[in-house]
């Protein structure tokens, strides 16, 4: 495979600052600017440390590492939602990147299922010309049938999510974020996610996929990067990778 | 990494990073903005004559301009895009200043509110202007540097270009289906499932309209002729701006989930509400004005052909106030309590109950500086008074909103990466 590199980090680093009273306003900051002590006691938290990877396009890549691991934040910070504290992410001009983090965001339930499809499409930067093109094949790939035209209060949360996951997948990024969104639907669905993904490899297209499910990863993944503690510990094949893993989550139980 | 820390070659110096530093280049602009409006105001000639007499106000301005940024902490902060904070900042103090100044020593040669108000906004746009320059600058090192460490440039900062004026702009524009769907969404909620529907809107303004004819009529007796048709001006254009300012806070923080989770510009979200209310108030207009306008038997006439035009500039004028105070209720979230508060002070510190005409004389020049004044005053003056807004008038509209769209736009465009986490 030709070196392409779609997303380069480098160095990066994530500070967050986790108030502990009462979180910033303005009082507070006018205050302190006078007397010191009115300083809103706040304490910083590293989530990611000098992290260094490099992404290629057509590669699968899968994130794993325990809760807090600075997976999210890494999968954040590449699809540009949070800015890195120090450290740079260069992504390739131009690159459509497709971010499934949160899936049905901007659903209302008072809207039907097809009013919520155009809304969810353009929050992606669809225009509405775009939508009517992949319409149909996203109420096809839902299994929802007739109910597009009910307002998704009355969905199952199923049901939604599948809505939510077909918009995602017809979007038709270069690149795909996804962060634990396989557990979408029932089996059979979940088969389908997980053929849908082959296929978007098979056209040559990125994912970077965050999850637990190391089955899935197996599945998807040819290369996995380890997080712990906020630091890259491992990046390489996906079978060394998901041991190291399992080491660190099976460890993490021993006191 | 090390290749993007070198210094940026000629404009290092100038990047407004360290404390004083920054002061005294804003002392700079500042002076400078102050005699460049002068100079538009009085013509080359007569300046320095105007310069000398209000030299007091001058160095007043440009001191309660660097101590409202110190007092805010803008000097201790690190980092180059604190810059639009600044900015907004030094034009508000220079122009509180001006005021206390006019008001403790009634001081009218050399300083005239006009002036004031055209300082305030050729500061923004002077500042605008000349830190965009050295963001280019910055740019184009990075592109440099990135050159030279991969052999091509096809790679790119990410989120960097968000920040700039130019990028913002053009980036709304792709989203603009997105702020059209937002607003569709806000419609139909309101009004479906709605008994009264559209009736609604039409209803609030009207029991808003039969309190106050109510009570300054029939109980403090103040007879302005033709009242219904004078205060509905007022309030259908105050509801316009209570409502896109009083939904500035909501607008951001209530799409906590969506700015956790995807990317696309910000802007979009308070500008919806802005459009949002802008259709409500054209709505209401659309039924009440003509119907008022043949009430009293106000014939159509062609100064009524300036309203499109004001009403731009109010739109411009809210849209700048709504985005500043989305970005600062977002970064403080007591923000939200003081808005509150300055809309109930100000509805009253606005001419829609009562005439313009009512303010002692002496606060007539200072009263047209409340941030509605200007534009209530020239839809009265268009549909009431029957004649064309004075110079006054025109000049406040259109430097307010000019100065608080730019103001309003760079420092939402500045924090807009920053709203992830602080929500």
């Amino acid at each position: 495979m030709r070196m392409d590199p779609l997303v380069v980090a480098e160095r990066v680093s994530k500070r967050f600052v986790i108030h502990h009273n009462r979180a910033f306003s303005l009082k507070a900051r006018l205050l302190a600017s006078v007397y010191p002590k009115f300083r809103p006691r706040a304490e910083d938290f590293w989530a990611l440390r000098d992290v260094d990877v490099r992404i290629n396009r057509g590669e699968s890549v899968g994130l794993v590492g325990r809760n807090g691991s600075g997976k999210s934040t890494l999968l954040k910070i590449i699809a540009g939602i949070h800015r890195p504290s120090t450290g740079r992410v260069l992504v390739r001009r131009g690159l459509t990147i497709g971010t499934m983090i949160e899936l049905g965001v901007g659903f209302h339930g008072e809207l039907s299922g097809r009013e919520n499809v155009f809304l969810n499409a353009s929050v992606y930067g669809l225009t509405r010309s775009q939508v009517e093109r992949i319409y149909d094949a996203v109420v096809d790939y839902s299994e929802i049938g007739n109910f597009i035209d009910e307002p998704i209060k009355n969905y199952s949360s199923g049901m939604m999510m599948r809505l939510a996951f077909s918009v995602a997948v017809h979007l038709d990024p270069e690149m795909l974020l996804l962060d634990e969104i396989f557990a979408v639907g029932d089996a059979s669905f979940q088969d389908k996610c997980r053929k849908t993904m082959l296929g978007f490899l098979d056209e040559g297209k990125t994912i970077i996929f965050v999850s637990h499910a190391q089955e899935t990863i197996r599945q998807i993944c040819s290369r996995v990067c380890v997080l712990s503690e906020g630091r890259m510990v491992f990046d390489g094949g996906a079978n060394e990778g998901l041991a190291l893993y399992h080491h660190l989550a099976t460890s993490a139980l021993v006191p | 990494m090390t290749v993007l820390r070198m210094p940026i070659t000629v404009l290092e110096p100038l990047r407004f990073r360290l404390g004083w530093r920054a002061a005294v280049s804003d002392v700079f602009s500042a002076t400078l903005a102050m005699l460049l409006a002068y100079a538009l105001r009085f013509g080359p000639s007569d300046t320095s004559h105007f310069v000398l007499q209000g030299f007091p106000v001058l160095a007043g301005v440009v001191v309660g301009q660097v101590a409202l940024a110190t007092l805010v902490g803008l000097y201790r902060v690190r980092g180059q895009v604190m810059w639009p904070v600044r900015l907004a900042c030094s034009a508000a103090g220079g122009i509180i200043v001006v005021l206390l100044a006019a008001f403790g020593f009634s001081i009218e040669q050399g300083v005239s509110h006009q002036a004031v108000a055209s300082q305030g906004a050729l500061f923004g746009l002077f500042g605008a202007l000349w830190r965009s320059v050295v963001g280019l600058e910055v740019r184009q090192n990075q592109r440099r540097a990135i050159r030279e460490r991969f052999g091509h440039d096809d790679l790119v900062e990410q989120g960097a270009g968000l920040s700039s004026m130019t990028g913002g702009v053009s980036r709304t524009w792709e989203y603009r289906h997105l702020l059209l769907n937002i607003v569709t969404k806000d419609l139909k909620l309101k009004y479906q499932r709605s008994m009264l529907g559209f009736a609604w809107s039409l209803l609030n303004p009207l029991l808003m309209i039969g309190v106050y004819t109510l009570a300054f009529t029939y109980v403090m007796n103040l007879r302005t002729p033709r009242f219904v048709l004078f205060i509905l001006i007022g309030l259908l254009a105050w509801n316009f701006f209570a409502g896109s300012v009083g939904s500035a806070s909501e607008s951001v923080i209530g799409n906590a989930s969506l700015l956790r989770s995807v990317v696309f510009p910000r802007v979009v979200l308070p500008f919806s509400a802005v459009i949002f209310h802008l259709i409500q108030f054209l709505l209401t207009l659309l039924v009440f004005l003509p119907l008022m306008l043949s009430l009293y038997g106000v014939p159509p006439a062609p100064r009524m052909l300036l309203f499109p035009l004001f009403l731009l500039l109010q739109v411009f004028f809210i849209a700048g106030l709504t985005l500043l105070l989305a970005t600062a209720s977002t970064m403080f979230r007591d923000v939200k309590h003081l808005i509150e508060v300055g809309i109930g002070i100000f509805f009253w510190m606005t001419p829609i109950i009562y005439e313009p005409t009512m303010i002692p004389a002496r606060f007539q020049q200072i009263a047209l500086l409340s941030p509605m004044s200007s534009y209530v005053r020239a839809y009265q003056d268009l549909f009431y008074y029957g004649v064309v807004p004075d110079l006054p008038v025109w000049i406040v509209a259109t430097v307010y909103a000019a100065g608080t769209f730019i103001c309003g736009l760079s420092v939402f465009l500045a924090y807009e990466d920053r709203f992830s986490e602080y929500i």
